[in-house]
């Protein structure tokens, strides 16, 4: 039975299980030698498939970013995600909350940084460490939530043992408004070539964040909340998937809006494109054959939202 | 993908064995499994090479851009991409973009304290006369870029 996705905002009990969930993931050691956790790998996993570059002649299309691949990948590693915290939580029925940045994006500058979704109940606010909430940093407190795995500025990743940083409002004064989104919403193809970062008409590329005036969307989100959110490891930071549930949530209104436009390149496109074409594999973690993308397209018996209807 | 299809993502997860550098170690490039394109792969020491193709009235255009970028006298390989526009993005900030390298290297040491700590004094750490540096940033980073 799928199940449904809420508004962190809007349900203190989908708040509340997911702040306990990160924490138990966080909790739970994957790798004994390199004391890393379970939410560390998906660390990890993220920072190698954005450095496996596709086709490997170029460094700026990766196996899930500056991409066709984008959505998909990113929905599979949410799923991934949900069903590691029913685990941990036990509870079947967990669903990831998401964080409708676009609505915070209505307000005033001022007004975005006294969100809610700060508060020291729900995900705490910003500082170099994080000092309030559940994820605050807490030297005298070895359980306190800690950053473990870094990538440095040249591309190697690294083990430290930090609290987690956020800068609100510091690089970029405000989130992406609603208008946006729904204008990103409203196109009807969903990528074309030249497959990266230069389309301004196309869903994927807008919903990404890279048109019309970088950065948008998506990446506006990772720049707005900076701190851990900018680096490659970002999913370090909850936040994280807050932001991509509500970029997946744009894809799955967009597919309802355009039942007609497919996913593109077809697998007919040329082999420079593989990972991105519609039944190419997507990047794993987890032992046993990969899903496809076009297994991304569907998943309506995985898990729904509560409401698509913000985005027009 | 069925419900049934995504529980078998519960399990743990497996990831390859991969060099993690100690805290405050520099793996140089270490992330990446797959470096063709930038300068490393090309022997292009320290550098970075970003690769633009067009065609144009039946002509194919190639355009390679390679940096050489150090800060403080030691090199930084921040895997640069060149836009068709102009405008760059880095893997070490994967959502920005910038309008020039300099303003790449400016960003990499905001967002990288523990490798650049902010000196707020204007301390040059490059150990050259800090009175060279005329736009008065003290951290010695420059680049040079080949067209």
């Amino acid at each position: 039975m799928a199940v449904t996705r809420t508004n962190i905002l809007k349900s203190n009990v989908a708040r509340d299980k997911f702040i306990k969930g990160v924490l138990l993931l966080k909790k739970e050691i994957a790798n004994a030698a390199q004391q890393t956790s379970t939410w560390d790998s998906f660390v990890i996993w993220h920072y190698q498939t954005m450095m496996n570059f596709t086709p490997a002649s170029q460094s700026s299309r990766n196996s899930a970013h500056r991409g066709p691949v984008f959505l998909p990948w990113h929905r599979f590693m949410l799923i991934a995600l949900e069903r590691q915290f029913q685990r941990v939580l036990n509870d079947a029925t967990f669903a990831l909350p998401y964080w409708a940045w676009h609505q915070d994006g209505d307000l005033t500058a001022a007004k975005q940084l006294q969100s809610p979704l700060w508060a020291k109940e729900c995900m705490g606010g910003t500082g170099i460490p994080v000092s309030t909430g559940p994820f605050a940093f807490k030297a005298s407190d070895p359980n306190s939530f800690r950053v473990r795995v870094i990538n440095n500025s040249s591309g190697g990743l690294s083990l430290t043992n930090r609290g987690l940083r956020r800068t609100l409002g510091q690089d970029i004064a405000t989130l992406p408004a609603t208008a946006k989104v729904k204008a990103a919403v409203a196109l009807t193809k969903y990528d074309e070539s030249d497959w990266n970062v230069a389309s301004t008409t196309t869903f994927r590329n807008v919903s990404e964040g890279w048109a019309p005036s970088p950065p948008a969307s998506h990446n506006r989100v990772h720049v707005w909340v900076g701190g851990d959110m900018s680096p490659g490891t970002s999913p370090n930071d909850p936040v994280f998937y807050l932001n991509h549930c509500n970029v997946d949530r744009m894809w799955a209104a967009w597919q309802k809006k355009h039942p007609g436009s497919p996913y593109l390149p077809a697998d007919s496109e040329p082999a420079s494109l593989l990972g991105h074409r519609l039944s190419d594999p997507l990047k794993s973690m987890f032992s046993g054959a990969p899903p496809k993308i076009k297994d991304m397209l569907n998943v309506s018996t995985v898990y729904t939202y509560d409401t698509l209807t913000d985005f027009g | 993908m069925k419900a049934s299809e995504a529980d078998q993502f519960k399990q743990a997860p497996r990831l390859p064995d991969m060099p993690l550098a100690a805290p405050g170690g520099h793996a140089h490039g270490g992330g990446a499994e797959q470096g063709g394109g930038h300068g490393e792969a090309g022997g292009h020491e320290h550098g970075l090479e970003s690769i633009r193709t067009a065609t144009h009235c039946g002509h194919e255009i190639v355009i390679k851009t390679c940096y050489e970028i150090t800060v403080d006298g030691k090199p930084l390989a921040p895997h640069m991409s060149v836009n068709d526009d102009g405008s760059l993005n880095t893997h070490a900030l994967p959502e920005y973009t910038f309008s020039s390298a300099v303003d790449v290297v400016k960003k990499i040491i905001d967002a990288y304290p523990d490798e650049y700590p902010c000196d707020e004094q204007g301390h040059d750490h490059s150990g050259k006369d800090s009175s060279s540096d005329q736009q008065g940033h003290g951290h010695g980073g420059h680049t040079h870029e080949h067209t």
